[in-house]
């Protein structure tokens, strides 16, 4: 499985990017990872950007998961995409 | 209705209208708090009857709240600071408090703006958002800071810019409420930096000349190579650090618009070039940029904008919201337009053309470069008179 995921934006808009292969990691933390996916819960097909309308300077992100895209800013990202977010960005 | 508010529907609102002269702010705060809660249960404000003179009587009065989100994501946290309270112990909880009041002061005593909403809206602050979190954002409803993480920032509240740009977001949306992508969004972002900086400058007492023009200057990590995160003066030269935050990326032209799918099309990019047309306006009118420029801006992005305003629109706006406020054909309407040719942003034909100022004025010579027409570009001019 192989989870990427780009930041952008924010008051400073100072990137962040990072990608791991579950294939290439240690058995324990690709399983911590694929874990981290199935909590996200990630709907089949991406759906709309999930934006907070009235929201500025947040966070943009971008989670690929094997070819899938799936956008969320931070005003309006479910906290289980975030844990996954926050996991994959700390790999970089 | 949510738990959030058990006062609204236990103290009835003569009770809650005494308590809001209350000694104690705390007390005086729950109980526009609860009044705001009742008020917006009831629906439309002209349901509210007697009320709603009082909530809407709350002119030039400051209403602060500021909050500590104790290093969690929940909002907006632990009450620390309520109105009139004294400071605390906590640096970041007194700058939140300290510049949301000159910020208000600011919209009020430049603009007569009362608050965000322009109706005495509380202004709600959350510091220690997160951990080491490198962040500022206004989230529709209050404004939210991080702490840095100490490697590229310092805690945000430091800056009284960063607290001007993030509570424009919130008269942003009160007014204009341009769509946050794209060259509507850049205009929103580019407000935000202005009245950021028109808020610095104001407190500083700084003239246009000396302003700095830097947005987010003391945000940067002691070691990071950089000046702060943007500057209005010279946009894209605020930092230039490979080894942490690469370098600024602004473009001061339209030449070099930055068309990208990131930060929703490049808001904090592309807001450059609107940054550095004011930078320009501010300069050639000379004196306090909050006057004229200042003034110019504020009239043009609270009442002309729509919500999809791309960047000739703003340049159209602020041209004849120059000649509303000065006079048309004066030297701070063609000021304007300059301001903004210089960045490769054209004032409608039309608007130059048809406005009064060229009835006012002998048919301007071709070498004149201080008239209206002037402005036109010959090949766009030449254009228009062969659609004749």
């Amino acid at each position: 499985m192989r989870i990427s995921v780009q930041r952008s934006g924010g008051f400073a808009n100072i990137g962040a990017r990072a990608e791991v292969d579950t294939s290439a990691m240690a058995k324990e933390k690709a399983a911590e990872v694929q874990q981290l996916v199935k909590s996200a819960a990630l709907p089949p097909t991406p759906l709309a950007p999930l934006r907070a309308r009235q929201a500025a300077d947040v966070y943009q992100y971008e989670i690929t998961v094997d070819g899938k895209t799936y956008r969320a800013d931070d005003a309006s990202m479910p906290e289980a995409w975030r844990a996954l977010v926050d996991y994959i960005l700390a790999q970089s | 209705m949510n738990g959030q508010h058990p006062i609204c529907f236990i103290v009835p609102p003569h009770i809650l209208k005494h308590m809001t002269t209350h000694p104690d702010p705390a007390v005086r705060d729950r109980a526009h708090q609860a009044l705001e809660v009742a008020a917006a249960a009831r629906g439309a404000r002209a349901a509210i009857g007697p009320m709603a003179s009082f909530l809407a009587a709350s002119p030039g009065v400051k209403r602060r709240t500021t909050y500590d989100a104790q290093n969690g994501s929940t909002l907006p946290g632990k009450l620390v600071r309520g109105e009139g309270a004294k400071p605390t112990s906590d640096v970041a909880v007194n700058e939140a408090y300290d510049y949301a009041g000159d910020t208000y002061d600011f919209y009020d005593q430049v603009f007569g703006r009362n608050s965000v909403d322009g109706r005495g809206m509380r202004l709600d602050s959350s510091v220690h958002y997160r951990v080491k979190f490198n962040n500022a954002f206004w989230n529709g409803t209050q404004m939210v800071y991080g702490d840095g993480d100490g490697v590229i920032f310092v805690h945000f509240t430091g800056s009284i810019d960063v607290i001007g740009h993030e509570l424009t977001h919130g008269v942003t949306q009160f007014t204009s409420a341009l769509e946050y992508e794209d060259q509507s969004g850049a205009l929103n972002e580019h407000f935000s930096d202005v009245m950021g900086s028109l808020v610095k400058q104001w407190k500083k007492g700084q003239t246009a000349a000396q302003a700095d023009w830097l947005i987010g200057q003391g945000l940067l990590a002691p070691g990071v190579k950089g000046v702060a995160l943007r500057s209005m003066k010279a946009p894209g030269t605020a930092y230039n650090d490979p080894k942490t935050l690469g370098k600024d990326p602004q473009p001061a032209h339209m030449n070099n618009y930055v068309n990208t799918s990131q930060d929703n099309g490049g808001v904090h990019i592309n807001s450059g070039i609107p940054n550095k047309a004011f930078f320009n306006a501010a300069v050639a009118l000379g004196g306090n940029a909050w006057e004229k420029a200042g003034k110019i801006w504020f009239n043009a992005f609270s009442q002309k904008l729509q919500s999809n305003a791309q960047f000739v629109d703003a340049a159209n706006a602020t041209f004849q919201t120059a000649g509303e406020l000065f006079g048309p054909g004066k030297a701070e309407q063609i000021a304007i337009a300059e301001a903004w040719k210089a960045v490769g942003v054209n004032v409608a034909q039309q608007i130059l053309v048809g406005a009064p100022m060229i009835a006012l004025r002998p048919a301007p010579r071709p070498a004149a470069p201080a008239t209206a027409a002037a402005l036109v570009a010959p090949s766009r001019a030449k254009a228009a008179r062969k659609r004749k």
